[in-house]
């Protein structure tokens, strides 16, 4: 007997029984149901966030020491001359460095000061940043070399230090007190910052944001060093060689020995990637007991049809169905009902996805795999499941299973 | 060459602490073309001797030789294609398959045999044809009468071209008129060449066959050519 023949028969019993092969596939199509659901929630969010990350930008590398200890040494620090070794890699597209500085800034209300952050900078780093510039412009390397005394806002900083953020700021300058007198800076750029009003509701102080050149910061605080540096390559699927290889030049160049670090937005977003999918995975195991449950369920309703075709398979046996005939038809009717239950349970899955997707604002992802997973589990199940009973079938005896009554 | 000749052939049954010995050393041959039936008292062995005839039971001891071959102790598996190719096997009770039409009953022996489905509804139709039964092939047993169905499971017998036909009381649910239709078409088929076999209860229906082998205690006591009475219509 091939086997289209016995899909053909097997087929037509499990619809004999509509209700109970309903009822049967149903722990099957909770289970899958609720897998496909998790993964498509899962896939779905993954993707969300890695379309995030693509508009951070990827390839950006970040390069700081690697520790902060007794070992670092006057010569460890990044300084101007490791920017011009850095800048000749090809593979550097764009790169920056950053000096950073908690001073004030005193607003409208000259009694009044703000917490501000001074923050020396390139002028690649608009490249890196990519910040919106509103009015004015950004600092631009003749700056750097004239160590001039200019900075670039936050539009929310306009607002507090000018009361306003429109064209009329440009020029006009901000007061910063510092240990070295009162500090005045021409501002030349305001900047668009969407996110000033989230980054002040998660720290207690208001943080005003003053971008200067670096040279004129590092003459401020009297220092050549940077605290970090920022590069974006060219090729963004190359960031953690050319990361390595950044690192590397360092080491060469200060003569050290893995001092640097470098971040790269590529590896955290496959860090990222790696720690969603093992939670995906482990709440889909969890949602996979209940396709275990649903297997039992499976295996018992064939244990009942077994019993109760015995003369059935009397028949068939007593004109010629071998053991292997018998077993196939049975593991087939057992297949045939959780593959169903698994269709079933992934269109439910994903219509679920779709619906719970819509409340917490993700778009549910159903990929080829996560099809063929479920399709695979669940014909898996039929199979697992089904063995037994298709065996005990198999192997009845065709005299005793015809007097059976 | 006969097809059957079983030698010492005993059947014991288990039955907890006591064993029934249904068959107690039977010898019997059985030439091609025979037509022979089996009688004998309820309980006296007729029909545990045609089951392992029929390959569907195995006996305790002895020898069973179908068609010089063996097979008193074959797997299985080997088992089930003998009965697939060499046996027709016709019951009291029918045993059809309900869900299944009268043609899918018949086309069901070749399925297992591997039989092409160009091949197997040519042979099922013939087979139904012969029975009769041509315009109701597409009717599930429900549909049909007694004598209808045992019609049909002789059609299902025929289809794969058996050594030999074997029927336990083929009769034995119906009226003497279908009775005597399933008679007329056994005897139609022997003259055409088939090896039957049959039990049977009524001396009606033997004394259609051309012997008679007579049961007792599991036991054959009588052994007798029978002047047959040909039923019209054979022809
Ligand atoms: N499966 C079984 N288990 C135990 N004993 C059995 C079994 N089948 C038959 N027997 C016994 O074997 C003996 C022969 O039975 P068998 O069915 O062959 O008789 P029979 O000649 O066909 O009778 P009948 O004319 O009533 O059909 C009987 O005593 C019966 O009780
Ligand atoms: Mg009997």
């Amino acid at each position: 007997m091939n086997v289209a023949e016995s899909a053909r028969s097997s087929i037509k019993n499990v619809f004999a029984n509509k209700m109970r092969a309903f009822l049967t596939m149903l722990g099957i199509i909770i289970g899958i149901g609720s897998v496909i659901m998790i993964m498509a929630i899962g896939s779905g969010s993954q993707a969300q966030m890695n379309s995030q990350f693509e508009e951070m930008g990827l390839g950006r590398i970040t390069i700081m020491l690697a520790s902060y200890d007794q070992s670092i040494t006057e010569q460890d620090f990044l300084t101007a001359k490791d920017y011009a070794a850095l800048k000749e890699n090809t593979d550097v597209k764009y790169l920056s460095a950053s000096l950073n500085y908690s001073a004030e800034v005193k607003l409208l209300d000259p009694k009044e000061t703000n917490r501000a952050s001074l923050t020396g900078i390139y002028g690649e780093y608009e490249e890196i940043a990519s910040p919106e510039i509103l009015f004015g412009r950004y600092i631009v390397d003749n700056d750097i070399a004239l160590k001039s005394n200019v900075c670039v806002i936050n539009n929310s900083t306009a607002v507090n230090v000018f009361g306003v953020a429109d064209d009329s700021v440009i020029g006009k300058q901000i007061h910063v007190p510092t240990y070295r007198g009162t500090q005045k800076f021409t501002v030349v750029g305001v900047l668009d910052n969407p996110n000033a009003e989230m980054e002040s509701y998660f720290s207690n102080e208001a943080q005003e944001s003053i971008f200067l050149p670096i040279t004129t910061l590092q003459n401020l605080l009297g220092t050549k060093r940077f605290d970090t540096m920022q590069a974006v390559v060219v090729d963004p699927n190359k960031s953690t060689e050319v990361a390595t290889a950044l690192t590397k030049r360092l080491d060469i160049l200060h003569g050290t020995e893995e001092k640097y670090y470098a971040q790269n937005t590529m590896s955290l977003m496959d860090q990222i990637n790696e720690m969603m999918g093992m939670i995906t995975g482990f709440i889909s195991a969890v949602a996979g007991i209940s396709l275990v449950v649903g297997g039992i369920g499976v295996m018992n309703i064939m244990l009942v049809t077994v019993t109760e075709r015995t003369r059935e398979i009397g028949v068939r046996k007593s004109i010629g169905a071998k053991r292997r005939d018998i077993r196939t038809q049975f593991l087939l009717e057992a297949i045939i009902l959780t593959g169903i239950g698994g269709v079933l349970g992934l269109i439910l899955g994903y219509a679920g996805g779709i619906g719970i997707g819509n409340l917490i604002g993700v778009t549910p992802m159903i990929t080829v795999q996560s099809i063929l997973l479920a399709v695979g589990i669940s014909c898996g199940i039929g199979i697992l499941f089904g063995v037994y009973p298709a065996n005990k079938a198999a192997k009845l005896d065709p005299i005793e299973a015809l007097r059976y009554e | 060459m006969s097809v059957i000749k079983i030698d010492g052939l005993t059947k014991i049954y288990n039955q907890g602490m006591i064993d029934v010995a249904a068959l107690r050393g039977v010898n019997l041959v059985v030439e091609k073309n025979e037509f022979v039936a089996i009688m004998g008292q309820s309980g006296s062995g007729k029909s545990t001797m045609l089951n392992i005839l029929g390959c569907l039971d195995r006996p305790t001891d002895g020898k069973y030789e179908l068609e010089d071959v063996d097979v008193s102790q074959l797997r299985d598996d080997k088992l089930a294609d003998i009965r697939n190719r060499m046996i027709g096997f016709v019951f009291q009770s029918f045993n059809l398959l309900p869900k299944l039409s009268a043609y899918e009953n018949v086309e069901l022996p070749m399925i297992y045999a591997g039989v092409g489905s160009v091949a197997r509804r040519k042979s099922a139709t013939e087979a139904l044809d012969r029975v009769g039964l041509g315009d109701r092939m597409r009717h599930k047993p429900n549909e049909l009468s007694g004598g209808q169905k045992q019609r049909v499971a002789i059609a299902r017998s025929l289809v794969n071209s058996p050594n030999i036909i074997l029927a336990d009381e083929p009769t034995g649910n119906l009226d003497s008129a279908s009775g005597d239709e399933i008679m007329q078409i056994f005897q139609s088929l022997n003259k055409d060449g088939a090896t039957i076999v049959m039990v049977t209860h009524e001396q009606d229906i033997a004394a259609c066959t051309k012997r008679t082998v007579t049961f007792r205690d599991g036991l054959i006591i009588k052994d007798v050519p029978v002047e047959q009475k040909l039923l019209g219509g054979v022809v």
